[in-house]
């Protein structure tokens, strides 16, 4: 139930219940009121009407007595002359009202009657009045005659004695009680009664409002009760009085009745008896009135805070509109609303956090997500990751701190640059440029603009750091047209990048080595390394001062069950990224070994040289895996290699030179590989325990050609040498190159015009017929 | 003092009685007449009458002398006497000594008559031939009642206030005593009693159930 309902219900029945009481309480006050009342004015009207009767029976009888006086007619009674005295009797009856007048003899015998000329020898009916009237002079009584009521006066006839009585009946009727009524204002219920002879009272006379009064009274049999009696009969109420008269023996007796109508009574008082239930259904209708203020005041604002509360839940935080009210609504709602507030801010926080970068301030990648939802579409847009590949560097370097200052800068100076473009943070080392309408080479102006404004390097105090962007682009909606495909392919771009010149790289689809059928590959390459799907091919490593092959390098190749030959490029990054490659490295390292033993059986000392991602120089373990593999196939460390890129020792953690320096106090060879691209610095080199240098075989792929290649292969044999270096050139596709290399003093050379990578049984072939033959182990030992 | 004639006559006829017949007559009769409440009634006749009638017509004519005529006289609107007694044949004389008119009337059936009588004016002789009693009215003072009693008998006499009759020289032998008094409820017969007389007085007493008068009640001033 609700509060307005429930209000409205009580409301209602405390009032229903407080007025049935007040109208129940008016209604017996009243009711006993009026009985008491009734009874008092019955008992006082019942000695009235008595009284009144008598008076009017006195009356009469004075009447009657002055007429007894007239000498005339009692002369005639003297005389005996009935026939005067009858026409006598008549004429003075009229004067006092009475319809029945008789001579009674002394003895009681009727001797005229005007009511029945043929008197006969009947006697007077009530001889008790005539004794009366002998002893009193007058005699007068109410008695009952044939039904009807009279007032019987008898008085002697003196002449001057007695000599008779003359007796007459004054009616007592209707017209006599209405005037009795009247005179004496009795009630209007008053009659007389007699024995009807069938156990019933039967009316004599009605007064004017007596009406079936006399069927109230109880049967004759009961006793009449001196006090009103309370009677209930046919619908109405009334209280009635019955007071015998005094009747002469010979009449049927005679009560004087007089009824107090209560029930009419209590009709005058209906309204104030009604009155509480008039004011019930005005207390209704105020209540209910009430009940809709109250609930308006107190339900309507809960109900408001409902909602409010509903609509806060649903995230709307407009503070509730009834901070105008009073009392506990008001401060609720206050509160509601200050709530309302704190959670909006909260949220708003919350949700700036959400997407936002804490460091710099910029939106995050989730909400840069979002930004390209919205806007990726059909129209062309372009994404530039804008990497900063020193950071990790930077970060050891000078503290996270700072790092993060520098980064905030960057963001600032990207934000101020790249004009309407949307910027994020999207990772660690890389903001996001979301552009849309750049196609490809607005977005590499772009990208040049911003490589530019890094040349700049960031200053805070003394300090000066070259924060160096790079920026792969890729391009919606040729390159994708999700976001997170965008992403990925300037991932890819920006890693193709950091080997451009101008540090941009717009994405590749056919470089791109991470696509998704690479993913499958790992797995694949796992089940290879472990069904021996892989097979170690071998190029030779001429040794151009003696001539003869002098080792050879082992390289992975994967004739892969359903996609056929898969370039060691694909899959050799792919398991750098994903953690395979260590157990790619041991594989080859076991196969490597072997050959080198099997080699060793048939009587030729060449070196096996095998490659090592930086990955590997991660593993502590790698130096003892190595020496075990060693001696188990009873190898000398001096016929292995092991070939290490100039870049990837670049920067390296003392740990990784700690697995080197192991490994070359072993008696293990290292040489670095794809020297002179990268940007190794001979001094650091120096601390590496190197035996070798690989020159690039973008230096000797045109050595003929290219008078600066030979320079700088020169210079760096030159270079190797006197640091101790042996020098190997890759590449070698021509005669000219070998020549020229054997002529510089190169060490070792290595390509195609040697021979390609062979598997294990054709380059023992070759070795047979060629040209080169295989170093023999007498010679190298 | 009140001295009833009647007793006057009474006294006079016994001497005349004695001295006349020469009969010895030596009788002597005292009667207490008293009401129901055993008040002494006065006006009260009481009449005796001989058993043997033989008696009665050897009554020397003295003897009726006293009862042959009466006055009733009309004072301060009364009749006076209140009851008057005349022997059969006898007439009473109304006299006005008032000063109103009065009418005097009777409807009595031993004589009926009806005359006004002015101021200072009498009646002639109105004679009463048969025994009985009239009783008296005056038709303009409806109060006035007097009775005049004719008597059978001369020996006939009025109770006193004390009740009281005496009768002397009464001759020895049996009596009926008929008591009458104008109060006695109408209609009824008169008491009598059967007595003796002889040389001892003798007594009679009688109880009366008398109505209450209006004449008496005037008399003792409660009208």
């Amino acid at each position: 139930m609700s509060f307005r309902r429930r209000l409205v219900v009580f409301l209602f029945a405390t009032l229903a219940v407080l007025q049935a009481s007040t109208a129940l309480f008016a209604y017996s006050f009243t009711r006993s009121t009026l009985v008491e009342q009734g009874k008092a004015q019955l008992t006082a009207a019942d000695a009235l009407f008595v009284r009144q009767l008598d008076e009017i029976g006195v009356q009469i009888a004075a009447g009657v007595e002055v007429l007894a006086l007239d000498f005339a007619l009692r002369q005639a009674i003297a005389q005996r002359d009935h026939g005067t005295v009858l026409s006598a009797l008549r004429n003075h009856g009229k004067r006092v009202g009475a319809t029945r007048m008789l001579l009674v003899a002394l003895d009681g015998a009727i001797e005229v009657d005007t009511g029945d000329s043929d008197a006969g020898s009947r006697r007077f009916g009530f001889p008790e009045l005539i004794d009366t009237a002998a002893a009193e002079g007058r005699a007068s009584s109410v008695v009952a005659i044939d039904g009807k009521a009279y007032w019987m006066v008898v008085v002697p006839v003196l002449a001057p004695v007695p000599i008779a009585f003359i007796a007459a009946g004054v009616p007592v009727d209707d017209q006599l009680l209405q005037k009795i009524q009247g005179l004496a204002a009795l009630p209007r219920d008053l009659a007389l009664a007699t024995d009807g002879g069938a156990g019933r009272w039967v009316s004599l006379a009605d007064g004017p409002g007596a009406a079936g009064l006399i069927r109230l009274l109880p049967p004759i049999s009961a006793l009449l009760s001196p006090e009103p009696m309370d009677m209930v009969s046919d619908g109405r109420e009334d209280l009635v009085l019955a007071a015998p008269l005094a009747t002469p023996p010979g009449s049927p007796r005679v009560i004087a009745v007089i009824g107090y109508p209560l029930a009419e009574a209590l009709r005058q008082y209906q309204p104030i008896i009604l009155a509480p239930f008039v004011l019930l259904a005005g207390g209704l209708v105020v209540a209910l009135a009430g009940a809709l203020l109250i609930a308006r005041s107190v339900a309507r604002p809960v109900e408001a805070l409902a909602l409010a509360t509903r609509r806060i839940e649903a995230g709307d935080y407009t503070p509730p509109a009834l901070l105008a009210q009073k009392g506990e609504i008001g401060q609720l709602s206050a509160a509601l609303g200050s709530m309302a507030r704190a959670i909006s801010e909260r949220e708003e926080h919350i949700r700036h956090q959400a997407s936002h970068d804490a460091v710099t301030g910029r939106l995050n990648r989730s909400a840069f997500d979002q930004i390209m939802a919205g806007r990726l579409g059909g129209e062309p847009a372009a994404l530039l990751m804008v990497g900063f590949v020193r950071l990790q560097e930077i970060v050891k370097t000078v503290g996270r701190e700072i790092a993060d200052r520098l980064m905030r800068d960057a963001g600032e100076r990207l934000a101020a640059v790249i004009g309407g473009a949307s910027l994020a943070r999207i990772s660690d080392t890389a903001f996001g440029v979301f552009a849309p309408g750049l196609d490809g080479d607005a977005a590499t102006a772009l990208a040049r603009r911003v490589v530019a404004m890094f040349e700049e390097p960031y200053h805070e105090g003394d300090l000066t750091i070259d924060a160096v962007a790079e920026i792969g682009i890729a391009l919606a909606p040729v390159h994708g047209t999700e976001g997170s495909l965008l992403l990925q392919r300037a991932d890819v771009a920006l890693f193709e990048a950091s080997r451009a010149e101008s540090r941009t790289a717009v994405y590749e689809p056919a470089a791109d080595p991470h696509r998704p059928e690479h993913l499958s590959l790992m797995s694949d390459l796992r089940t290879a390394l472990d069904h021996d799907g892989l097979r170690l091919f071998y190029q030779p490593k001429l040794d151009l001062a003696s001539g003869r092959v002098a080792g050879a390098e082992a390289l992975v190749r994967w004739q892969h069950p359903k996609r056929g030959f898969v370039p060691p490029d694909a899959f050799i990054s792919l398991a750098e990224e994903t953690g395979n490659i260590q157990r790619l490295t041991r594989w080859a390292l076991a196969s490597g070994i072997a050959q080198a033993a099997s080699w060793r059986a048939r009587g030729l000392a060449l070196r096996v040289s095998v490659n090592l991602s930086v990955r590997d120089l991660a593993d502590a373990e790698l130096p003892d895996r190595v020496a075990g593999l060693l001696s188990r196939h009873a190898v000398p460390s001096s016929q292995l290699m092991l070939e290490v890129t100039e870049s990837a020792i670049m920067g390296e953690p003392d740990a990784a030179i700690a697995v080197l320096r192991r490994l070359a106090e072993q008696g293990i060879a290292l040489s670095i590989d794809d020297f002179g691209v990268g940007q190794s610095s001979l001094s650091y080199l120096r601390r590496l325990p190197v035996r070798e240098l690989k020159i690039d075989k973008s230096f000797v792929l045109n050595l003929a050609q290219n008078a600066e290649d030979r320079t700088i292969v020169r210079s760096v044999i030159e270079l190797g040498h006197r640091l101790g270096y042996s020098v190997t050139a890759e590449g070698v596709e021509d005669e000219a190159a070998l020549a020229g290399l054997t002529d510089y003093g190169c060490d070792h050379a290595q390509g195609y015009h040697i021979a390609r990578p062979l598997p294990a049984d054709a380059f023992d072939r070759f070795l047979d017929e060629a040209r080169w033959p295989g170093q023999r182990l007498a010679a190298a030992s | 003092m009140n001295i009833r004639w009647g007793q006057v006559f009474c006294a006079l006829a016994a001497l005349i009685g004695i001295a006349g017949s020469g009969r010895v007559e030596a009788g002597e009769l005292q009667a207490q007449i008293n009401d129901d409440d055993g008040h002494p009634v006065a006006d009260a006749v009481v009449a005796l009458i001989p058993a043997d009638p033989a008696v009665l017509a050897a009554v020397a004519p003295s003897l009726w002398e006293p009862w042959q005529k009466g006055v009733i006289d009309q004072r301060d609107e009364t009749f006076l006497p209140y009851v008057a007694i005349v022997a059969q044949g006898g007439a009473v004389v109304f006299r006005n000594n008032d000063t109103p008119h009065h009418h005097v009337y009777s409807f009595s059936p031993i004589k009926s008559f009806e005359f006004v009588l002015a101021p200072g004016e009498s009646s002639a002789p109105v004679v009463f031939d048969k025994p009985g009693v009239a009783a008296i009215g005056c038709n303009i003072h409806d109060q006035m009642i007097a009775y005049v009693y004719v008597a059978e008998t001369p020996w006939v006499g009025l109770s006193d206030k004390s009740g009281q009759a005496r009768f002397a020289d009464l001759p020895a032998g049996a009596f009926t005593a008929r008591i009458w008094h104008p109060l006695l409820r109408p209609g009824r017969p008169a008491p009598s009693q059967a007595i003796t007389i002889s040389d001892t007085p003798a007594t009679l007493a009688a109880t009366l159930a008398l109505l209450p008068s209006r004449h008496r009640d005037r008399e003792h001033g409660l009208y």
